[in-house]
């Protein structure tokens, strides 16, 4: 089998960044309809106690800003989603340095155009930059974690 | 305690028929006799069993002669017992012995029933004594076990082993994901006619 030695430092491709997404994707899915489930039995259990207005409503209308809030709050505070995190990959200003809230905000909202012409922003990714339009909207780029980053704690 | 032991010599013997009642029978079926050993110093164990199989032979031979001439001693025997036995029933009649006899047959019978009453009594302290030593068995594995699974050292060893594990596999998929990147990209500009795309090395 051929063994690939990744250099730290180096962009990622985009099947490991699809990888992240997947996971966190999963996470965050979890995590939403779980908070659906509870408030649910919550609301079943407390009948006519249970506050007038439907909470898993209020959630399910608020998952795009969980989703907005999940992804700024890592890249700021730790470079990485859990996502990322398994797959080794750090999200790092274009240059070097830490992603801003306002990079992170504009990110988030790269995601979403790059997501409406047909995903092409994130096939960009494929290109030989390995940059996808919400790095090029944000000057973000995605890179590998000082390889054997496996041993590397989630805070490090 | 004597309890106790016996029922551990019980369970052992159990466990040691059962092993040696168990067929050992080695990979590709069964292997030869051998008739014919290697030539060696005798053993003592071995000489013993020649003089054994040797008496075996005396007896297979003289065995015959031997059942004629006692035949003929038993019939010589009897003869000579005829006048005793009649002196015995004679003697059978005198006072008091068959009281005697008859007390004679008493104790037998008392004997036997007494045997009867320990060998029952013998057979249920076997099967209580295999219960008490089962228990103690039972109970001093799973302190040891409970001790084993309680040490730090065994801890530290299985925490340092699963996380290995883990680590291991994260690399491993950090690894893959990294080829199939490069795999992917070779594939895409191919496709689009352009040259290789950057690597991950």
């Amino acid at each position: 089998m051929t063994t690939t030695v990744v250099a730290a430092g180096a962009r990622a491709g985009f099947v490991t960044r699809l990888g992240a997404f997947v996971v966190d994707a999963a996470i965050l899915s979890l995590g939403i309809r779980g908070t659906i489930w509870l408030l649910d039995v919550n609301f079943r259990v407390l009948r006519r106690f249970a506050l007038p207005v439907s909470l898993t409503t209020i959630v399910l209308f608020a998952s795009p800003v969980i989703v907005a809030l999940y992804d700024v709050v890592f890249w700021r505070l730790w470079g990485r989603t859990p996502g990322k995190w398994l797959l080794g990959l750090r999200v790092v200003a274009l240059g070097g340095g830490r992603v801003g809230v306002g990079q992170a905000l504009l990110r988030v909202v790269g995601y979403l155009v790059s997501a409406l012409p047909f995903y092409l922003g994130f096939l960009w990714i494929l290109g030989p930059r390995r940059l996808g339009f919400h790095d090029h909207l944000a000057r973000t780029e995605v890179v590998r974690a000082s390889y054997g980053g496996a041993r590397s704690t989630f805070s490090s | 305690m004597l309890r106790l032991w016996l029922g551990l010599v019980t369970l052992a013997r159990e466990r040691m028929n059962a092993v040696l009642a168990a067929p050992e029978v080695p990979a590709g079926g069964p292997a030869p006799v051998e008739t014919r050993e290697p030539e060696s110093a005798p053993r003592l164990t071995d000489a013993a069993l020649g003089v054994l199989l040797d008496v075996g032979d005396l007896g297979r031979r003289v065995g015959p002669e031997l059942f004629n001439r006692w035949t003929k001693l038993a019939g010589s025997a009897r003869r000579l017992a005829e006048p005793v036995v009649r002196a015995a029933n004679v003697v059978g009649w005198l006072p008091g012995v068959p009281r005697r006899a008859a007390e004679l047959r008493e104790w037998r019978d008392r004997g036997g029933r007494r045997i009867a009453r320990w060998a029952a009594a013998g057979r249920r302290e076997r099967a209580e004594s295999r219960a008490v030593a089962r228990a103690a068995l039972t109970t001093i594995r799973e302190t040891m076990l409970a001790r084993i699974s309680e040490s730090p050292d065994l801890k530290r060893v299985i925490h340092e082993q699963s996380a290995g594990i883990a680590v291991n596999a994260v690399a491993e998929l950090r690894d893959r994901s990294a080829h199939v990147d490069d795999l992917a990209e070779g594939a895409v500009g191919r496709l689009l006619g352009r040259g290789r795309a950057r690597r991950s090395r």
